[in-house]
């Protein structure tokens, strides 16, 4: 099989693979459903959104919560489950990859642009891993991009 | 004839001001920046807003402090902009890497959990500081505001 540059010993990682897909049924389902319908919410409405892949001490992943401060290559190290502690991706040990949405009304065209993807090429040189990139959007819905801050491959 | 004329006039006059008076009922008469409504946001929720930055759309709408943030994408140093066409228009538009003056209503959107950015602006129309001319201007309301 051929490997992906840009996550070549984590792709090739069974269950990594299956968290990823998991993760990006939840990104998937949460950017839509606050983008439109009874869901939608003036936090998250037309806004990027991601996660956090990171090992769970067990050989295996875990993801943490949606949100928007992943953007920012900031995820909430939340210890209760109540009050979020902001730190920065790249200072989590745990922390392997990183999944982002891109909101509904970003539509295909848009991921072939430069400054669209020197976005996610950012944010994988701030956060030091990763970034995967999925549409939810018009003809880039199933669209899965992938960055390691240097190159970027449309992985499907 | 002449006074169906005459009255056509008036009725024209009367539409036009009434509208003129509805397009006034909204007021932008705080004028603030970037810095401000990051350091107070509180101050400005549900506010009328004309506020001055940099804006870069595309993968997420920010008018930033000046265009050394934009160009870092530093996003603590912006405030977040909502582009609900269903189009994607204000990301589109010329308004995309331009000095902007946004006119448009603030809104809280607080969630500790999800983000850590204190609010949004729902912008309705953005001109060009070079040009002084509306480059974007929302045509239909938004679900976020009244």
């Amino acid at each position: 099989m051929e490997t992906i540059k840009e996550c070549e010993t984590l792709c090739q990682d069974a269950k990594f693979i299956s968290v990823l897909n998991e993760a990006r049924g939840q990104v998937g389902a949460e950017i839509r459903a606050a983008s439109s319908g009874a869901g939608y919410d003036r936090i998250r409405a037309n806004r990027s959104m991601g996660l956090v892949i990171s090992r769970n001490g067990k050989g295996g992943y875990k993801y943490s919560r949606v949100g928007t401060n992943v953007m920012n290559a900031n995820e909430c190290n939340s210890n209760n489950g109540l009050i979020c502690n902001f730190i920065a991706i790249k200072n989590d040990p745990d922390a392997v990859a990183v999944l982002v949405g891109a909101p509904p009304n970003v539509r295909l065209e848009s991921f072939n642009s430069v400054h669209f993807m020197n976005t996610y090429k950012r944010l994988s040189l701030r956060s030091e891993r990763p970034v995967f990139v999925m549409g939810t959007g018009t003809n880039a819905i199933g669209t899965f991009h992938v960055t390691d801050g240097d190159t970027v491959t449309r992985v499907r | 004839m002449l006074k169906f004329y005459k009255f056509s006039i008036f009725l024209a006059i009367l539409l036009n001001s009434t509208a003129c008076m509805a397009k006034q009922d909204k007021n932008y008469n705080i004028h603030t920046s970037v810095v401000h409504v990051l350091s107070a946001p509180e101050q400005y929720y549900d506010k009328n807003i004309l506020i001055d930055g940099f804006f870069v759309g595309y993968a997420e709408n920010n008018l930033y402090f000046s265009s050394e943030h934009a160009e870092h994408m530093l996003r603590a140093m912006g405030v977040n902009v909502l582009d609900d066409t269903e189009e994607n228009s204000l990301s589109f538009s010329s308004c995309n890497g331009e000095w902007v003056e946004m006119w448009g209503t603030y809104i809280s959107a607080v969630d500790q959990q999800v983000s850590y950015f204190k609010g949004r602006l729902v912008v309705d129309e953005v001109i060009i500081h070079k040009t002084g001319k509306t480059c974007w201007k929302r045509t239909e309301k938004s679900r976020l505001k009244d």
